[in-house]
């Protein structure tokens, strides 16, 4: 049994009041020099919860089993249910030294520190790697207690090869009390986030190793986000409304896991009937279901809304998934793009690292851009860890071949490579935090889906909880159209992960690391806007010659300016507006946007005449065009599809209206 | 102000706290030398001789997809059938487990969570077993909604190549035809996941055979069913007589008022239901008893009161007759009658486990020691099991 028992250090209270006496005995010639401190307390809050999400705690837990020289971690939830979580991985182990101190120095953590090789967490003579040679993830030892975030309670099962016995922990986590700061004030006392039970239990399988952790007391507010609370109560109030108008407008997402009762034994259907709606089949196994989970993002943009966006076509589970997937050092779905040869489909470039230098053409062809380019990403044989999460088995879901043709006149993709090592000569290392090293690609296309992976993702030895920054590091040019084209990866090989805050979800956008990554991506987004709007240019040329019969008409060419203007793309044309009678698009179009006509338009119920069929063609034209300038800003992806109707036949009414 | 919150209603502070104390959990069991019935070696004899001798025949005259022998069962909190299973059959056979348990102790409101938590870290880590493998904490029963979490996991991982249904309690002692949680509708509803099997496949069912675990309701169904087939079905009427000097009605009748009588017709009837459900699917099932293994529960009992079913189901992929007569069909299904006998002569030709064991001491010792060794895995005193079994 552990308490944590309350004790101060002696040795700290002394120091004070020597420094005390120091200050008031100093002047001019007298300075006192000292070096600053941190309180313990700060990182006492650290195991009430620093995560903004439940999927964050999962994600560290991940992070942990990685830094253990884990191959497979395994994901079991009771979703849709989610009353219980285990983790299990089959990494090092911790030794009981090492269990005692996680729990006794919360935040402390003997990963990068010397302690980490004694207690066999870290590598011998680098603390910056895993026992096993990995560069390590987690940044301090705050993982294991990010799941204060999901859970009152947790058990955690670990053994190490060798041993006879498993070393088990049942753990009550403490809520940080408002009062405590100042009842407890002193700066040097252990803080209490928890009680723990821990005894060993004999062990036949001596040869095993791993860590499994058992999440048993799902808070109920992380309970509700996991279950997609927020939409289904929307949408249960919906059902219970008896309007048939107002009930048409709340759906489910395209794809979800579905929902229990109050019971929590059963599964509760929709308005189809059905209980859950995956983009996979039960028994698919598990790779192949999470391909499916990807392209149904792909399927999604060619047959539902061009710019799919995963908080509409996802519940909280499923985009928690697909986070997870995009955080955690793992193989791409269908391959790295530095192992591909683009020849056929796409041009290549390498970025200059000069702030005014430009893009030069490279010659990629026949090769793998790795050999092109002399890239060594990923360091780590990334493919030597697995994570299964219920059905799926995770991998990066990003895709870079075979996407969608759109109206674009540049029918290949541009792949940027940058590769940089700065080793801020200049400045010492204790202000510029040392050096910098990372390879990069910036890679164009007229359609990013979903929406979420247009930006920039830094990853550092492989891991990243920052997921994409749509802004490009507060990119200021008015390129938005252009930056909704790019998905970005920055694979960082040293420096910046101090520049990370605690939580690993943001940076400390102070630290020179940040501020160099910024600029460098900031020059290249340059590099690859002057390079993209000098292909557009010479491609449009040619389009040009070939369509001066065309006519268009003046409602069309108003459109197609305000297009251009707002995209800076010459190469690149409004995206076709669709007005289907049948539901069914005859476009192969991807960026196409494709509604019902009988949604919009109303069925004029008296005899058509040809003065008011031609009125009616005229402005269903002008309709067209109208939502073709309102996508040029943006706005008509701010709405869900049904809303996008929705708009259109009230701008179509009014046009309609006489006036009177 | 404090918030005052009217008799019954809900405040905004509740649903945010999910435990009542501050206190982690203790271990469940803190000492491993309690043994239960279900240690002695008799059980062993069962998992060795029927379960592992019948699964491993099934695996080596049809290899598992993939590989992967899935099976469904209701392992305890020490998981040792499923130990056993690892070690007697999948890693000597190269075939992979993966397994879909219930048991309610994984609950998270359950104490006994942080023993199976161990168990499971164990069992999980078994070369063989395959990572897709859970215990869930739902109780079997609520298979009878197939709306349920149970049934959409069950229906997951399924089909099954092996279905271990290891009661504690009676298979027929529920009320019949009722809508709440229950055994008969819950195999039922397996039955349409295993119709998706296109091969064969085993289930096991122990379940108590004794007159207070049989519900009087169930028992007349059975005995009906059981007089039809005297009726109807020579060979059965020849196989019944023959075994259990059983020729009419009136006979089945007197003999359910003896504990012998009872236990044949109630297993013979039993196995007549599963063969009634498996027939009616499209293509129709086949199934035939296996053996049956019993030994006493009830001190003093005259009869087994535990009763383990080995049975096969065989699809039989036959078409279905042709209302308009524009297909041949030649090709004839099963008859009802012709399995119901042969599953009358195998409940006819039962095991007595305890009689068995009583009768071969190299035998008893053997399955002691070889339950020794499986409890040991299971963190179990072995010293202190081999004194409570053999003094008992």
């Amino acid at each position: 049994m552990v308490n944590n028992s309350q004790f101060t250090t002696s040795s700290v209270k002394d120091e004070e009041t020597k420094l005390v006496a120091d200050i008031k005995a100093s002047g001019t010639n007298n300075v006192v020099q000292t070096v600053l401190r941190t309180d313990e307390r700060v990182i006492a809050r650290v195991t009430d919860g620093i995560y903004r999400q439940p999927g964050s705690a999962l994600r560290e837990l991940i992070s942990n089993a990685y830094d253990a020289d884990a191959t497979r971690v395994v994901i079991k939830t009771d979703a849709p249910r989610f009353e219980r979580i285990s983790i299990e991985d089959n990494g090092h182990g911790m030794e009981p030294e090492a269990v005692a101190h996680v729990l006794l120095h919360i935040g402390g953590s003997a990963k990068r520190n010397d302690i980490g090789a004694s207690i066999g967490v870290t590598a011998q003579g680098d603390p910056a790697k895993s026992p096993g040679g990995r560069k390590l993830i987690g940044k301090i030892g705050i993982g294991l207690f990010s799941v204060s975030q999901l859970t009152h309670t947790f058990q955690i099962i670990t053994k190490v090869k060798g041993d006879d016995h498993r070393t088990v922990a049942t753990i009550a986590l403490r809520q940080y009390a408002d009062d405590e700061a100042t009842t407890e004030a002193g700066g040097s006392k252990k803080f209490e986030s928890g009680k723990v039970n821990i005894w060993r239990e004999k062990a036949a399988d001596t040869e095993t190793h791993g860590t499994t952790i058992v999440l048993t007391s799902i808070r109920p507010q992380a309970r509700d986000t996991l279950r997609s609370r927020e939409i289904w109560n929307a949408i249960e109030h919906n059902e219970s409304q008896s309007e048939d108008e107002e009930r048409q407008v709340l759906q489910p997402p395209r794809f979800h896991i579905g929902r229990v009762d109050p019971t929590g034994e059963t599964l509760k259907t929709t308005m189809d009937g059905k209980t859950s709606n995956l983009p996979w089949s039960k028994g698919d196994p598990p790779e192949a279901a999470f391909k499916k989970l990807v392209q149904s993002v792909w399927n999604e943009s060619m047959y539902g809304s061009p710019n799919p966006q995963l908080d509409r076509i996802f519940d909280y589970y499923l985009r928690m998934v697909w986070q997870l997937s995009l955080a955690v050092p793992l193989p791409y779905v269908n391959g790295h793009l530095f192992d591909m040869d683009i020849a056929g489909w796409a041009e290549a470039f390498q970025l200059s690292n000069l702030p005014k230098g430009s893009a030069l053409q490279l010659d990629a062809a026949g090769k793998p851009l790795r050999k092109a380019a002399a890239l060594t990403d990923p360091g780590e044989r990334v493919g030597d860890f697995e994570v299964l999460f219920d059905d799926l088995k995770l991998a990066r879901p990003i895709n870079f071949q075979g996407l969608p043709t759109t109206g674009n006149a540049l029918k290949k993709q541009l792949v940027f490579i940058g590769k940089c090592r700065e080793e801020f000569r200049k400045s010492p290392r204790e202000l510029s935090g040392g050096p910098l090293d990372f390879e990069a690609y910036l890679f164009w296309t007229p359609k990013v889906a979903p929406v979420e992976h247009q930006g920039a993702l830094i990853r550092i030895h492989g891991a990243s909880g920052t997921l994409f920054d749509s802004t490009f590091m507060r990119y200021q040019v008015s390129e938005q159209t252009r930056l909704r084209q790019i998905t970005c990866e920055i694979f960082v090989k040293e420096g910046l992960d101090s520049a990370l805050n605690i939580d690993r979800e943001s940076f400390n956008n102070a630290h020179p690391h940040s501020v160099y990554i910024t600029k460098w991506l900031h020059s290249a987004l340059r590099q690859l806007a002057s390079t993209q709007k000098r292909l557009a240019g010479e491609v449009r040329s040619v389009v040009r010659t070939e369509n001066q019969d065309a006519t268009v008409t003046r409602i069309q060419s108003v459109a197609a300016k305000a297009w251009q203007e707002e995209t800076d793309d010459i190469g690149s044309t409004p995206p076709a507006i669709e007005l289907s009678h049948t539901g069914q698009r005859s476009l192969d179009s991807a960026d196409a946007y494709v509604f019902s006509h009988a949604a919009i338009i109303p069925v004029n119920a008296g005899a058509k005449t040809a003065k008011t069929k031609a009125h009616s063609a005229i402005l269903e034209e002008k309709l067209k065009a109208i939502a073709q300038v309102l996508a040029s800003f943006g706005l008509l992806d701010a709405v869900p599809s049904r809303k996008q109707e929705k708009l259109l036949k009230a701008i179509y009414e009014i046009l309609d209206a006489s006036g009177e | 102000m404090n918030n005052t919150i009217p008799g019954g209603e809900e405040g905004h502070a509740d649903d945010i706290i999910e435990v009542q104390t501050y206190e982690a959990p203790m271990p469940q069991q803190k000492a491993k030398d309690i043994f239960l019935p279900w240690h002695r070696p008799r059980k062993q004899y069962v998992r060795q001789y029927q379960w592992c001798r019948e699964i491993q025949a099934h695996i080596v005259a049809r290899r598992p997809k993939e590989g992967i022998l899935k099976y469904l069962g209701l392992p305890g909190l020490d998981l040792l059938d499923l130990r056993h299973f690892h070690a007697a059959i999948c890693v000597q056979h190269s075939v992979k487990l993966r397994f879909l348990g219930f048991n309610t102790s994984a609950r998270p409101n359950s104490a006994a969570q942080t023993e199976l938590n161990v168990s499971m870290d164990e069992v999980k880590r078994l070369v063989q077993v395959d990572p897709l493998s859970e215990v869930i904490g739902d109780d079997f029963k609520q298979l009878t909604n197939q709306k349920s979490m149970a049934f959409q996991k069950a229906c997951e991982l399924g089909p099954y190549d092996v279905i271990n249904l290891d009661l504690c309690d009676g298979f027929g002692a529920g009320e019949p035809g009722v809508l709440k949680p229950n055994y008969y509708t819950a195999v039922n509803n397996l039955l349409t996941i295993q119709a998706r099997n296109p091969d064969p496949w085993l289930l096991f069912l122990t379940t108590r055979a004794d007159k207070p675990n049989i519900n009087a309701t169930v028992l007349q169904a059975l005995i009906e069913k059981y007089c039809a087939n005297l009726a109807q079905c020579q060979s059965f009427k020849d196989a019944s007589l023959e075994h259990f000097s059983i020729e009419t009605d009136e006979a089945v009748a007197k003999a359910t008022d003896q504990p012998k009588g009872l236990l044949e017709v109630f297993l013979t009837g039993l196995c007549k239901w599963f063969l009634g459900l498996a027939l009616e699917h499209t293509p129709p099932i086949s199934v035939e008893l296996i053996s049956v293994f019993g030994y006493r529960v009830d001190k003093g009992a005259e009869q087994e009161d535990l009763v383990s079913l080995a049975l096969r189901f065989v699809p039989m992929h036959v078409p279905v007759q042709d209302p308009l007569g524009l297909a041949a069909n030649t090709a004839r299904g099963p008859d009802e009658g012709t399995l119901a006998t042969r599953a009358l002569r195998k409940v006819a030709k039962r095991l007595d486990a305890d009689l068995k064991l009583a009768n071969d001491a190299e035998l008893l010792l053997k399955m002691t020691e070889d339950t020794a060794s499986l409890l040991s895995l299971a963190r179990y005193d072995v010293e202190k099991y081999v004194e409570w079994a053999t003094a008992s």
